[in-house]
């Protein structure tokens, strides 16, 4: 009668193989939820270096108000003033703009961006981007000073 | 037996593995603060941009602090409690209660050049102040006051209660009371009859910082006085008509804005009035040197100088000392300045610099619902040359 197993034997490794099971399936829970945190932190990081971009950075020329002679992206006349030139010069962007927008901002070519510029109502001045309906986005949220009142903008990644 | 041994392993192990597996997964996510850092972010942003704009400086002139603090909820989510307090401003209506006689609140009338209601208000750094007396002078009835103002001594230990309400005490007079209140302690020794104002303490520093911007009005054919020299003022208009004033009967015409020196001692016109419809002819001088030396006759008694003295001699004494924080809960100041004759307007502008100090304060919104999980912005408008400095604080919070 060697060779039949006894009771507590099968107990033990149906526990073993329960928790072997269970490790097995949180881990894969956990990988898949800090792969999409990692990718959300990255949005954000990304996100955040275009706001600063938007809020200091002028631009080259520094006067500029089309894309078509410009050659470094930024809409601020002074930090945290923005050209409302610069804004109209970027609303409505067609894909060949927004293009050459994502391409000055050096963004991942699996990422996408929008740029809403509002009044305090939330009314939109400027708008620039492409959005979709499936992707995750992650909303950065600045203020600035256009014409002396203030505005909102907000970053979407995708 | 064996196989039950066995059971009792597997369970162990179990509970091992459950143990160790959360500790090295919660490590992994221990660093996320990206919700406060982009709100910390946001009111910071908001801050800079109301600032740039102009929109800080209208909400805190208005004093309209509930205002501001709506309008920055406005633009933050609506999940967000916030509140404002705003450190080291003046009031813009200063309420006094003179603790004195009817002759002696004349006396501080002309002390700080008020001769009538109009002058009660006065241009400070882009804004308008304003002294406004109560109508008692009695200190129990001077519940509304911002500060009380004496002569002499008077016994304030059933009026302590007042420093945690955040009024503040000024004493004038020579002689030693309330030594604890006034941080006064007598020296002996010879006293020099010349002070200035002691930049080596900040509390002191700031009251000299008032001094220099705080105008004194000067009616039309009357003296100021610059150390211990009176100087006859008449207003004119010259020959393009517009508004002038010489000085000690000179042929020289000054006009608004300009800066003259009179015995080593610069002096700014800030205003004049030379509407002679009315018998109201007059123009606002400050002294703006910041090292002036004031002058007292009678220097004595000796009261010995420290880290609180807003005036000080060249030998350590002092002729005006501040005290602050008095009571257990930080507020509350009080301020001892030597006599003077009335008709000194040097002594007439630190004055009103004291009052302006000794009034400054914390304006702010409250919250209930901020608990300690907040986050703290602080905010330093630096001073301009039309306005002044201060620091806005402010907490905020996710409510869900």
């Amino acid at each position: 009668m060697k060779a039949q197993l006894n009771i507590e034997f099968i107990l033990a490794v149906t526990l073993f193989i329960i928790s072997i099971l269970f490790i097995s399936y949180t881990a894969t829970q956990e990988w898949f939820s800090l792969k999409t945190e990692i990718d959300e932190e990255e949005k954000k990081l990304l996100g955040y270096a275009i706001s600063q971009l938007i809020i200091y950075d002028k631009g080259y020329p520094e006067n500029w108000d089309s894309l078509e002679n410009l050659q470094k992206f930024g809409l601020s006349l002074h930090p945290y003033t923005l050209s409302r030139n610069k804004l109209n010069a970027i609303n409505n962007c067609s894909y060949e703009n927004y293009n050459k927008i994502k391409n000055f901002l050096s963004l991942p070519s699996d990422k996408d961006f929008l740029i809403i510029i509002t009044d305090q109502y939330e009314r939109i001045i400027s708008k620039c981007g492409i959005e979709h309906n499936i992707r995750e986005i992650v909303w950065i949220r600045r203020f600035a000073v256009l014409d002396g009142n203030i505005v909102k903008i907000i970053i979407g990644i995708y | 037996m064996k196989g039950f041994i066995k059971i009792l392993e597997a369970i162990l192990s179990l509970i091992l593995i459950f143990g160790i597996i959360p500790y090295f997964i919660s490590f992994s996510k221990s660093s996320e603060e990206w919700d406060n850092a982009l709100l910390s972010l946001s009111i910071r942003d908001i801050l800079i941009s109301l600032d740039k704009s102009g929109i800080l400086k209208s909400y805190i002139i208005s004093g309209n602090l509930e205002g501001l603090k709506n309008y920055i909820s406005s633009l933050l989510p609506g999940n967000v409690i916030i509140d404002i307090s705003v450190n080291g401003l003046p009031k813009n209506i200063i309420k006094i209660g003179c603790n004195c006689t009817s002759e002696e609140k004349i006396r501080l009338e002309r002390i700080l050049g008020i001769s009538f209601t109009q002058d009660q208000e006065f241009s400070f750094r882009g804004r308008r102040i304003k002294f406004e007396f109560l109508n008692t002078n009695e200190i129990e009835r001077m519940g509304d006051a911002d500060l009380i103002i004496f002569f002499g001594c008077r016994n304030l230990s059933k009026y302590l209660n007042y420093f945690d309400e955040g009024k503040a005490f000024i004493m004038i007079g020579n002689d030693v009371c309330e030594e604890k209140i006034f941080n006064i302690s007598l020296k002996s020794g010879l006293v020099s009859s010349y002070s200035k104002i002691n930049s080596n303490s900040l509390e002191p520093f700031r009251i000299g910082e008032y001094f220099v911007d705080v105008p004194i009005r000067i009616y039309n054919n009357s003296n100021f006085w610059i150390k211990e020299n009176s100087h006859l003022l008449n207003v004119c208009i010259d020959n393009k008509s517009l508004p002038c004033i010489k000085i000690d009967n000179l042929p020289e015409e000054y006009h608004i804005g300009d800066t003259i020196i009179i015995d080593g001692t610069k002096i700014k016109i800030r205003d004049i009035d030379a509407d002679y419809s009315d018998e109201k002819i007059f123009s606002d001088i400050s002294i703006v040197d910041r090292n002036y030396n004031f002058y007292l006759s009678n220097p004595y008694p000796g009261i010995e100088a420290n880290e609180k003295t807003i005036l000080k001699t060249t030998n350590e004494f002092s002729f005006a000392q501040c005290n602050y924080l008095i009571s257990n809960y930080g507020n509350g100041r009080a301020v001892w300045i030597k006599n003077f004759e009335e008709e000194r307007t040097d002594f007439g502008q630190l004055l009103k610099a004291i009052i302006l100090w000794a009034s400054e304060e914390r304006l702010k919104t409250t919250e209930k619902k901020i608990n300690k999980n907040f986050i703290k912005v602080d905010y330093f408008v630096s001073g301009l040359m039309e306005f002044e400095s201060f620091v806005i604080t402010l907490r905020a919070q996710y409510v869900y």
